[in-house]
């Protein structure tokens, strides 16, 4: 059940403007925006934020990647609004959808490159409550990464530690794309919409 | 040790305009955004962020009560740094030292109201991993905030929640202000420096 109702297009009167870009890449307003909507600079703020995760320089790590990574990163938080947002948006920017239902075993499947690995492994330790990065874990990202680029990996795991705190707090409904996706890519992993069930 | 460099101030010294609210503030540019610095957009957007999360309303909670939450959310997420940082920036708030401390036992301090004490358990809840908030903890929060008031109480704990996995994961390495008043205030409380202890020269 939602705890905080999602704002209409007509209720978030100016504020959907900024979002146009959001909407023509998912199709839809995600419910958590709409929520944010409340206090319409928190909404602006996360907006500016999230673009400067993703912009990509020549040094970035390619967006597909950066999905994964807080893929990994909802799943060891448990977030199921989240998985389900960062698994549709990993398959949008061209991560196949067998390797998004394959994360759930990264580090046996051949899917993986080593350097995805060391990815996603770190996403999980860096959003374990408490925190589990050891040393070693910085380790093996630099024998694959730039610093820029873990700068980059941390960042996008940061961003997701915001989103998963806020929509598994709010039980954020989940929209109709993601529930889709998520039930034929990974509902076979495990994964279900339950708290997050849309009315 | 920060396991990826800081940036020196002359490295910084592009986004000295971006970074001058918080410098005023804290007496310091602290060690998080030196790391955030090696993406300018990030430093940046970040900072964009903060100003929102903080931004005073007149329908707002008061400051000094959303650095509280961040406390008790840093708490329950275990991030040292960011204990000692939000502790720091309650007392700047106005919070006394007495009450900083007494966070480890808001439930029953009489140092806390029973709006603060609603906030303060949902923070901690919110924090945790899994999540533990209950449709309760909403009821006990309507009880003394709007709805834009818990927009405002999640969007901290949210902030947070990228801050407490930035400088956990990092180890970002305490600055001396927030060392010296989380080792008057909260050391008694068992709070120590661990892995964020600054073993690199200050620049």
């Amino acid at each position: 059940m939602t705890r905080i109702e999602p704002l209409t297009d007509e209720e978030m009167g100016d504020s959907i403007e900024l979002l146009r870009p959001t909407i023509e890449r998912l199709g839809f307003l995600p419910n958590s925006q709409r929520i944010m909507a409340r206090k319409p600079e928190l909404l602006a703020g996360i907006n500016e934020l999230y673009k400067a995760i993703m912009h990509r320089t020549e040094e970035s790590l390619s967006p597909g990647l950066l999905y994964l990574v807080g893929n990994a990163s909802s799943l060891a938080a448990g977030c199921m609004y989240c998985v389900a947002h960062s698994a549709g948006a990993a398959n949008h920017s061209g991560e196949e959808s067998a390797k998004i239902a394959a994360i759930w075993d990264f580090e046996s499947s051949d899917l993986f490159t080593e350097a995805e690995r060391a990815a996603l492994r770190f996403a999980q330790a860096a959003s374990s409550v408490p925190n589990m990065v050891t040393d070693k874990d910085f380790d093996a990202l630099k024998e694959h990464y730039s610093e820029y680029q873990i700068v980059e990996l941390l960042s996008i795991i940061g961003l997701y530690g915001f989103f998963n705190r806020w929509n598994d707090t709010l039980s954020t409904p989940l929209e109709k794309g993601p529930t889709a996706f998520a039930e034929k890519a990974i509902g076979d992993q495990g994964w279900t919409a339950g708290k997050h069930v849309a009315k | 040790m920060s396991r990826v460099r800081m940036m020196s101030d002359e490295e910084l010294e592009t986004y000295s305009d971006i970074m001058a609210p918080t410098k005023e503030r804290l007496g310091f540019v602290p060690n998080s955004q030196r790391i955030m610095a090696h993406k300018p957009e990030l430093v940046v957007a970040y900072n964009e962020l903060g100003k929102a999360v903080m931004l005073q309303t007149d329908k707002s909670i008061p400051p000094d009560l959303k650095y509280m939450i961040a406390n008790a959310s840093s708490l329950a997420a275990g991030c040292n740094y960011c204990q000692a940082h939000t502790a720091g920036a309650s007392n700047l708030r106005g919070v006394e030292g007495d009450k900083v401390a007494a966070i480890f036992m808001f439930e029953t301090s009489d140092l806390f109201t029973e709006d603060e004490r609603a906030a303060l358990r949902f923070a901690q809840a919110a924090s945790s991993v899994p999540n533990m908030v209950t449709e309760e903890d909403f009821e006990g929060l309507r009880k003394h905030f709007t709805e834009y008031q818990i927009v405002e109480i999640v969007s901290v704990v949210s902030m947070f929640g990228f801050l407490n996995r930035w400088n956990d994961t990092l180890a970002t390495p305490l600055e001396a202000e927030p060392i010296e008043f989380a080792e008057q205030y909260l050391a008694d409380n068992g709070w120590d420096v661990g892995k964020h202890v600054n073993t690199e020269a200050a620049e």
